[in-house]
């Protein structure tokens, strides 16, 4: 009885403290601490000190700072200009037009930048204002750049996947191996439904600059560097020669040559980038420091094991389990940031996971897939808020055209959970 | 008198400031430390250099980089956290609101940074050595981390004393740029 009550206060300290509008990362260390005053009588200070010192030195994480450095350095440059003009030449003459290069950018930026929000804005900042001029459906603009710019949690490198990693102690390297494919088939599954869409509507749309040879030949060339850039780090990484950290410093000083070679780098930019980075990373490690003290009091509740038990108990089918999960993920995803969903969630959901035996990259990719859907889901949904900025449309607008690209990513995680491969083949292939 | 504990404030305010924005510099240059330690173990492997502890010591630098950073990162309202109900709540409420947040973050950052900072004296008594191939006095990496903790909690109640004094123009109270600081 005194253990159902303490577990009570436990879990209703979180939820009041986040509620209330405390930082979150103040929030998870003062449940912690509530935690380990409940359950334990171990110096309670003390292990925090120890965990945080531990866990904010840890040689795994320092590939996050970096990748996020290099988001930064990229964003500063003539990206989005080179990334509309490279891909609209092919892009355009499919059904639903420019439209596709929405998707296509955002797909190959997020492989740079690993964070939703920054994806949208790169791609948003130049695709917005082109497709108004041409005519296309406010809708389908906002729809097609929130939903493929939650590609960003899962092409690799990814911050969010990185944090996954750091969490449950899986390779990164393997993770970012399981995430490819699915990223790339989610692409298409979004672009499956323009073709889809504009071949009902029969709407016919501008297909974008179509200039001489001349003028293609030059905006491939100046794709060519980036997309270099991109298969470099991921290359390293999938063929072994580099680990995850490796590769992003790698990819820091590749972005700084290409910037200089763009001719798009100044001191201003650099000092920029290098404080914006700073900025990001510290948001996130503060969530980390948190969560990794609340896993640790977490453990000593017993609550991660008792619901490992009870939910094993039940016999639940594999897909039973996902299907709770995935409707546990969205309601969650409608307060938190995918971050803080993840690492709040996995002190607890690990070992039930584990139990159940899921793979756990297959369960990364599923993951990332999920906490994408909250990006685009309201009151809170990054890509929304950030959406909102660009477009001067209200809240609800964006999220009724960002609806169809949820539903589009339900149907992704059944075919996810049906062919389990697309995650799990890239690493084994790899080996 | 009221005009020059005004002045006085500002004073401080501002040599405050000033000491947050030094910590995101040296942090910035811990990134780009940790980026060239991170090219020259490459490039050891590669060439046979010695390398000895670089990953240990990579950790250390990034510990250093995010501890320093975060009284900075909380002043340009970075950290994130759930506006979603007290963004609805406004008046006599949401100063209450305001103040209750920041009297818990000043609590818990205090907290941390006064137990940090034993743990550092704790390794500089005992002379802890770290466990991998470098073998340095642990409280060296410790120190920056501590030091770093001491500024956030200094820079949230910072935030508090403003928002206690004059509620309505303090920081927080603006709406939160979270569609940036995103990942």
């Amino acid at each position: 009885m005194t253990e159902t009550f303490s577990i009570i206060i436990f879990l209703s300290t979180l939820f009041i403290f986040l509620g209330s509008g405390v930082w979150i990362g103040a929030s998870l260390l003062l449940t912690a601490i509530v935690g380990m005053f409940l359950f334990t009588s171990a110096p309670i200070g003390d292990a925090m000190a120890i965990t945080v010192w531990s866990g904010q030195s840890s040689w795994t994480l320092t590939a996050l700072p970096l990748f996020i450095w290099m988001g930064e350095i990229l964003f500063r440059t003539r990206l989005s200009e080179t990334l509309f003009r490279g891909l609209s030449p092919f892009m355009g003459k499919m059904p639903g037009g420019l439209l596709h290069v929405n998707i296509g950018a955002s797909a190959i930026f997020a492989a740079i930048s690993g964070s939703s929000a920054a994806t949208v804005a790169t791609v948003g900042k130049m695709a917005i204002p082109e497709l108004r001029k041409r005519k296309y459906p406010e809708k389908m603009i906002i729809g097609t750049l929130s939903g493929a710019g939650t590609l960003g949690l899962l092409i690799p490198p990814s911050i969010s996947m990185i944090i996954y990693g750091v969490t449950v102690n899986e390779s990164i390297a393997q993770l970012f191996m399981a995430s490819m494919i699915p990223g790339l088939a989610l692409a298409a599954c979004f672009m499956t439904y323009v073709i889809t869409w504009a071949l009902i509507s029969r709407n016919k749309f501008d297909e974008g600059p179509i200039g001489s040879f001349k003028d293609i030949f030059f905006s491939v060339m100046d794709l060519a560097p980036v997309l270099m850039l991109i298969m470099f780090v991921i290359g390293s990484i999938y063929t072994g020669i580099a680990t995850a950290t490796e590769a992003a410093a790698l990819g820091v000083i590749g972005s700084i040559m290409l910037a200089l070679f763009q001719k798009s780098m100044t001191v201003e930019s650099f000092k920029e980038s290098a404080l914006g980075a700073v900025r990001t990373s510290c948001m996130i490690m503060f969530i980390l420091m948190g969560s990794s003290f609340l896993s640790l009091a977490m453990g000593f509740t017993g609550i991660p094991k008792a619901l490992a038990v009870t939910i094993v108990g039940w016999e639940l089918s594999p897909y039973a389990l996902i299907l709770i999960l995935t409707i546990f993920y969205i309601i969650l995803g409608m307060f938190l940031d995918g971050i803080s969903s993840i690492v709040l969630t996995m002190a607890v959901i690990e070992p039930l996971v584990r139990a159940a035996g899921f793979d756990m990259l297959w369960f990364g990719v599923y993951l990332m897939i999920v906490v994408e859907m909250a990006q685009i889901t309201p009151p809170i949904g990054f890509n929304l808020f950030v959406l909102q900025g660009m477009t001067g449309k209200d809240i609800g607008y964006i999220a009724r055209a960002s609806m169809p690209m949820f539903f589009v990513m339900c149907a992704f995680v059944i075919i996810l959970v049906a062919i389990p491969e697309l995650a799990t083949w890239l690493p084994k292939a790899l080996k | 008198m009221v005009e020059i504990k005004k002045q006085g404030w500002k004073r401080i305010s501002n040599s405050l400031e000033s000491i947050y924005l030094i910590g995101a510099w040296i942090s910035a240059g811990l990134l780009i430390l940790l980026c060239g330690l991170i090219i020259y173990s490459i490039l050891a492997r590669l060439l046979g250099w010695y390398a000895g502890g670089a990953t240990d010591f990579a950790g250390y630098v990034m510990g250093g980089s995010t501890f320093l950073a975060l009284a900075y990162t909380f002043r340009q309202n970075s950290h994130i956290r759930i506006l979603l109900f007290i963004q609805k709540t406004y008046g006599p409420l949401r100063v209450l609101l305001e103040r209750f947040g920041l009297g818990i973050m000043s609590l818990v950052t205090a907290y941390l940074a006064f137990y940090l900072t034993r743990m550092v004296v704790d390794s500089f008594e005992f002379g802890e050595r770290s466990e991998g191939a470098d073998a340095i006095l642990i409280w060296i990496p410790q120190a920056p981390m501590a030091f770093g903790a001491f500024i956030f909690a200094i820079a949230v109640l910072h935030s508090f004393v403003e928002c206690l004094i004059s509620p309505d123009t303090y920081g927080h109270s603006k709406p939160h740029k979270m569609e940036q600081e995103e990942a």
